[in-house]
């Protein structure tokens, strides 16, 4: 039997490419961001195809990197907005849960906990500027906002991150 | 420990969760499915309309024996899966389908068919599904009742499934007439959902009946109705439970972060409360359940005047027994019971509640007296993965929904245990709700028996949002909203500006301009700009740990796009000393 599906073989490998770099941590992203591990894949996933939709039209006037944590938090949004109704398979099983590959040690466990408590708007920024190397240009063109407001949100996120922190052997962050 | 300790942690964490191979080749299989479906404009040539005569001449000659992609799955597909226990064909068994699907002329894919052949085998369901998408469509819930119904039946005869998922309407549920009527009726009327809805190039409509067949203690049919703008994505939503209980209807619109919802508040409770009893504690952990949803998506312009219960709708309450419980709820009550050291005579009350798989919670109370008249006396929180004692404690003084919400907001609410009062107590002592609330409570006239005219006098005074009252108004209507013993669940409060001591609005307003125009400009346009709208600022308190740690204007400038949508940018001005404690500047539409 023909073909119906004619492949654009050299995008489509290129879209692998970029799952095979940024999608673990990319889901990872998604994950922090939503709070479930299954809305967290299916959004990774729709990150990759709304990628792969808007790949003639990205000017590289940002890193792909960039790009793709851009589309994936807008994905997260979209999805928190409309998490209690998709009309998706009810036959479709849930995978595993994340549980950590190696046991975690306990301070870090609390650093990882305590930023997953803050607040969204500081969490991402955390996530992007600490986790993801991300400068603040690149984050403040991510979040759509300006420099100066991702630098106030990350010494927020500091402030609070110590004071969630204090007591606990560690300190978190340079303040 | 300094940063990468925030990187590592996250890895570390995490490093359970990664993209796997099966995701990776759903994502290429959907990008094959939106290219196929990307719509196409044809010119039809002469050459073209004599192609498509001769292959309608010839499909029409071999119609009687070729199979279409759900009579193949029914007929070829579904008899051999049920050939065998397990849930995946095995590599043989998919050729075979590949070559008979070939022969049928069913468009298979073309990654499908690599991801089946380069990974030796596939999952049952999924390549039926596969299949019967080439004739339905790609979303299950636009193909009719009758389909969904057949197929799901298909995977509970093939072994795949517990139970039918999918159902029909018997003779005592609604028509599918009637429900469709119900909800293209009310979004039409309160979600302006557009009249040519049925047009269907313009919208897809999703259209489900069914119930959750993982969960054995589901018991509520649900008629789900949806509409998707194929041009602006917009989707429009309306769930009804089989008794006739509308428990959402709202429209999204992507790219916003606000929605519009046809139910308010007051809608939810009292439709609940009409269906499953006036008391809370008489619902069981399904409705509770449906209840939280119904409540998050709600309008909440204008809140249900019973503070309590949008405290308890704050609780994401589970249904346990589907994927994410780990411990039955048996022996949630004996690890309780045992912690609790609560004898026989007392009865278990249980919720479930979390957020995600690693935050799941039991909360067990044991009450005594009747039914319904119920008398909480302990409790203890269980971890729902670990079996771990998260809290245990009694119920002294705890107001009625206690048993109702996480034992951390149970233990904020408990520790100020001042009763519901509408003036001020002897010996009172808040550094939140000083003397200046009580002299405004006095000032307005308003008491535990005044309270509510006051509250409908203001609201048609000056309107639904009460950002836009008098600042002592606004005080007063948090007070009875919240109620002081919340008072430390929020970081602000709205206060009572003072002349003499805080710097007036329009100080303030100036402040907040200058701000926001240091870096407006690079960030709208001048036309933009000049609609900028600065709104009136809220005054309040900021809280932090029980105390006051600022008085603080605070303003939201917005900025209107050409296509009517707003970004928001908020900027929090020190009210004693004129500071700028926060800047949040935005061209984000609908940020904020």
């Amino acid at each position: 039997m023909s073909t119906q599906f004619s492949p654009d073989a050299e995008k489509e490998m290129h879209l692998e490419q970029l799952m095979n770099q940024y999608g673990d941590s990319l889901l990872r992203l998604c994950y922090l961001y939503l709070k479930d591990a299954g809305m967290a894949q299916d959004a990774v996933q729709d990150t990759f195809v709304k990628a792969w939709k808007k790949m003639d039209t990205f000017e590289g006037r940002s890193s792909e990197k960039t790009w793709l944590c851009h589309i994936a938090i807008n994905t997260c949004r979209d999805y928190q907005k409309s998490r209690w109704l998709r009309f998706v398979d009810m036959r479709r099983s849930i995978d595993d849960l994340p549980l950590p590959i190696q046991p975690v040690d306990p301070i870090v466990r609390d650093v990882y906990e305590t930023v997953k408590a803050l607040p969204e708007k500081y969490r991402i920024c955390v996530l992007l500027y600490y986790w993801q190397r991300m400068t603040l240009e690149d984050i403040a063109q991510v979040l759509s906002v300006s420099k100066s407001t991702v630098h106030h949100r990350l010494e927020k996120a500091k402030v609070l991150l110590k004071m969630e922190l204090e007591g606990s052997e560690t300190e978190c962050v340079n303040t | 420990m300094r940063e990468h300790m925030i990187g590592s942690a996250m890895d570390q964490n995490l490093s359970g969760l990664y993209m796997t191979k099966e995701m990776k080749m759903n994502v290429l299989y959907r990008v094959q499915n939106d290219k196929a479906a990307a719509p196409k404009t044809f010119r039809l040539s002469f050459g073209l309309i004599a192609a498509i005569v001769l292959i309608l001449v010839t499909v029409g000659a071999v119609a009687a024996v070729l199979l279409g992609g759900k009579a193949f799955t029914k007929d070829v597909v579904a008899p051999i899966a049920m050939q065998t226990d397990s849930e995946r064909f095995s590599a043989q068994e998919v050729e075979e389908i590949l070559r008979l699907a070939d022969e049928n002329g069913i468009p298979v894919p073309q990654y499908l068919r690599e991801r089946w052949e380069k990974w030796g085998g596939e999952y049952k369901e999924e390549l039926m599904r596969a299949l019967v998408k080439t004739e339905l469509g790609f979303y299950p819930g636009s193909w009719s009742l009758e389909d969904q119904n057949w197929y799901s039946q298909m995977l509970v005869e093939c072994g795949l499934a517990d139970g039918v998922g999918n159902l029909l309407p018997g003779e005592n549920d609604f028509t599918q007439e009637q429900v469709l009527h119900m909800a293209n009726t009310l979004m039409v009327e309160k979600l302006e959902l557009p009249p040519d809805y049925a047009d269907e190039t313009k919208f897809q409509r999703f259209f489900t009946f069914g119930m959750d067949t993982n969960n054995p203690n589901v018991t509520f049919k649900r008629w789900d109705v949806g509409y998707e703008d194929l041009e602006t994505g917009a989707q429009y939503n309306f769930m009804m439970l089989d008794n006739g209980l509308i428990t959402q209807a709202w429209r999204y619109q992507p790219g916003t972060e606000a929605s519009l919802h046809a139910l308010t508040e007051d809608d939810v409770v009292n439709s609940f409360r009409h269906y499953f009893g006036n008391s809370v504690l008489q619902w069981n952990m399904e409705v509770l359940e449906q209840f939280y949803h119904s409540f998050a998506m709600c309008d909440h312009t204008k809140k249900t005047a019973d503070p309590g219960i949008r405290i308890v709708a704050q609780t994401c309450f589970l249904l346990p027994g589907g994927h994410y419980t780990y411990m039955t709820e048996e022996e949630a009550i004996r690890l309780a019971r045992e912690v609790c050291k609560a004898d026989e005579s007392l009865q278990p009350y249980v919720i479930y509640f979390g957020d995600g798989p690693n935050n799941m919670h039991w909360k067990i109370s044991f009450w005594e007296g009747t039914e319904k008249s119920m008398q909480f006396r302990l409790y203890a929180q269980i971890d729902g993965r670990t079996g771990e004692t998260e809290y245990a404690g009694d119920y002294s003084g705890a107001p009625w929904y206690a048993p109702l919400v996480s034992a951390d907001l149970h233990a904020s609410i408990a520790e100020d245990k001042t009763p519901r009062i509408y003036e001020k107590p002897e010996n009172w002592r808040s550094p939140i709700f000083t003397d200046d609330y009580w002299d405004a409570l006095e000032a307005l006239d308003y008491n535990a028996e005044t309270r509510e005219q006051r509250i409908a006098e203001w609201d048609s005074q000056y309107g639904n949002a009460t950002n836009q009252w008098p600042y002592a108004h606004q005080a007063v209507f948090w007070w009875w909203d919240m109620n002081p013993e919340f008072q430390n669940i929020n970081c602000h409060v709205p206060g009572i500006p003072v002349e003499g001591e805080h710097i007036s609005k329009e100080e303030a307003e100036k402040i907040a301009r200058n701000c926001f125009m240091e870096e407006a400009p690079s960030l709208f346009t001048e036309e933009e700009l000049s609609r900028m709208n600065i709104l009136p600022p809220n005054f309040h308190y900021q809280v932090d740990n029980g105390q006051i740690v600022a008085h603080v204007w605070r303003f939201d400038i917005q900025i209107q796009f050409d296509d009517g949508q707003y970004s928001d940018s908020l900027i929090h001005i020190d009210a004693h000393t004129g500071e700028i404690l926060e800047k949040d500047i935005s061209s984000a539409p609908g940020n904020g």
